[in-house]
């Protein structure tokens, strides 16, 4: 009998995270944002700092929040980084030919989609881990990059008007990008919770026999998993050529990884089926306060990375510690 | 058709791989609204005959008859238009996710011209789901499944394929890996299914959980018949061990015996 109070007594634990997954995400969010008033107060609650924090979060967040939704589909994208560069790239040099910068985005994206067809087509048809086929892609990709920028940097020639839909400053250091991540966030947040789409990658990711045989499209819906994934990483990567209006061959190096920290911050489970586009905003929100705020009470740079590791083992372990393993009630 | 046709027919079902006889000759009858538990040792060819009858194996010979029609699934796609649903023990949820997303996979219902999920739709679905399986206790179809015990996740499967409208269930060994309690809670779920008037196969190699549920009883072994009994005709359990043990010569009992406990504990 005490077995079964106890069962139900974790149970209820489960079963708030069970329906709010992001609540111990939002918890390491708040957690660190409080270390930071504490540390630097007069810092903290300036508005500007906060336009910093999620600026500087807007372009990781986006490709966090679609790295999430891939996650939860099981599936993992290394190329998001190389990828991002060299979208980033394609945009200034169709700017660069006289060409307009919704066009300019457009060709962009269109590259962020051929990549995702292809890795989504390698993983889905030849059986292989995405990690593998992705991470083989990650280094053709970046080679790519250095051969075509002669592994230098691109320049913007020209500012036309248009590009203030990728870069305008909308005051206390908060850009558009921050208002794009939004959109972003939101759009996918619709397709994962309220669209048969997301509910058939939470299905993919448990079990994809079982999937398949609920008469979900497997293969399919991966694919356009990847294929989004590496649009939100193009599109992130014209932002950022937009606002800088020049791109290093060296561009959004460990990107993918600080993409996957994010999800995994926020919940996302490296074997799918858990997770959600929040958890990797969220994610990436946590690290952003972290680089701000380190900034802020004066530390190196260097402490921004080695707190990086340490609060992604610290979040997941206890994470792990809260929501356990299925009980079966015996 | 008549009602007095069996649901279901199966007449001479042979079907070799290789030089293997996986079934030599086997036929099996469904009745309307009654519980069919096909009993049989592992190996004795109670997953092939099912194979077989919803289209994932080719029988090399024999007839399958459908509402007294001839059939020929060609897949198990094909089954279950007809309303033939094959339960699973070990696969079938997605845990991560809710009681009412799981009763949909693959069959979202939406609305509006964007397909939105009608979430609402689905939790009212889902209630009235796990009402009618008697899980109305848990009450909260926004349980991830992986919250719900061994027994309640096979009663909401039962229950997504009545909800779908299954006109006969196949159920490979519902009870495996279950505790006593937990086959119960099934158990039941089955019992108020047939209330329903849908028919069942209950596979199942413990003969004593065979009985607890089942209307009448067909013993397979070696992919051949080896009895047929109803409900009324026994005095209990025990006959079917006999019988099951006379065919089976004698070898298995023990690993009959081993479910004795599962039996005590059930009834």
């Amino acid at each position: 009998m005490s077995t079964t109070v106890a069962n139900r007594r974790i149970s209820q634990t489960k079963r708030i995270l069970g329906r709010n997954p992001e609540l111990a995400a939002v918890i390491t969010v708040a957690a660190v944002t409080a270390l930071f008033f504490i540390l630097a107060p007069g810092t903290m609650s300036r508005l500007g700092v906060w336009g910093d924090i999620f600026r500087q979060t807007a372009v990781i967040g986006i490709v966090a929040i679609l790295v999430s939704m891939l996650m939860i589909a099981g599936d993992f994208d290394m190329t998001v980084g190389a990828n991002y560069a060299f979208s980033a790239m394609i945009f200034v040099w169709v700017i660069n030919a006289g060409f307009d910068p919704i066009l300019a985005a457009l060709a962009a994206l269109a590259f962020g989609l051929m990549v995702g067809l292809i890795n989504g087509v390698l993983v889905t048809y030849t059986g292989i881990h995405s990690f593998i086929i992705t991470l083989g892609g990650l280094f053709a990709l970046r080679g790519s990059v250095l051969l075509v920028s002669g592994g230098t940097y691109v320049t913007l020639n020209r500012e036309p008007a248009s590009l203030a839909i990728f870069n305008t400053e909308l005051g206390a250091q908060f850009s558009i990008a921050v208002v794009w991540m939004f959109v972003v966030l939101a759009l996918i947040g619709y397709l994962t919770h309220r669209h048969p789409f997301g509910n058939h990658l939470y299905a993919i990711g448990n079990d994809r026999d079982t999937a398949r045989g609920r008469g979900i499209r497997v293969t399919r819906t991966r694919i356009i998993g990847f294929m989004m994934t590496a649009a939100a990483a193009s599109f992130a990567g014209i932002l950022v050529a937009a606002r800088f209006g020049s791109v290093q061959a060296s561009l959004g190096e460990g990107m993918e990884l600080v993409a996957i920290a994010s999800a995994v911050l926020g919940g996302c489970a490296l074997f799918g089926g858990e997770g959600s586009p929040l958890a990797g905003f969220l994610g990436a929100l946590t690290f952003g306060v972290f680089q701000v705020g380190l900034t802020a009470i004066g530390a190196e740079t260097a402490w921004f990375r080695f707190f990086v590791g340490v609060i992604l083992i610290v979040a997941v372990i206890i994470n792990r510690q809260i929501r356990g393993f299925p009980i079966q009630a015996n | 058709m008549s009602t007095q046709d069996p649901l279901l027919e199966v007449k001479n079902l042979h079907k070799h791989f290789g030089s293997v006889r996986a079934l030599d000759g086997m036929d099996i009858r469904v009745n309307h609204g009654e519980i069919m538990s096909l009993v049989g040792d592992n190996g004795a060819g109670k997953s092939t005959l099912i194979k077989c009858l919803v289209g994932y194996h080719q029988p090399d010979e024999g007839d399958i008859y459908w509402r007294g029609e001839q059939v020929d699934f060609q897949n198990p796609d094909e089954a279950l238009d007809a309303g033939i649903r094959v339960v699973y023990q070990d696969i079938g949820l997605a845990d991560t996710i809710s009681v009412a997303r799981n009763l949909f996979i693959g069959s979202e219902p939406t609305r509006g011209p964007a397909g939105t999920l009608d979430v609402e739709k689905m939790h009212e679905e889902a209630a009235d789901v796990l009402d009618e399986i008697g899980l109305k206790s848990l009450n909260d179809p926004s349980l991830p499944i992986e919250n719900l015990s061994g027994g309640e996740q096979q009663s909401v499967k039962i229950g997504r394929a009545l909800y779908f409208d299954a006109d006969l269930l196949i159920l490979d060994e519902p009870l495996r890996a279950l505790s006593v309690k937990e086959g119960e809670k099934v158990l039941r779920t089955l019992k108020k299914t047939r209330e329903k008037g849908v028919s069942m196969i209950y596979i199942t190699h413990n003969i004593f959980q065979a009985y607890e549920v089942g209307d009448r009883f067909q013993l397979i072994d070696n992919g051949e018949n080896a009895g047929e009994y109803a409900k009324d005709e026994l005095d209990g359990p025990q006959q079917l061990v006999e019988s099951l043990k006379y065919v089976a010569g004698g070898g298995d009992l023990d690993e009959f015996g081993d479910e004795t406990d599962v039996a005590e504990g059930t009834t």
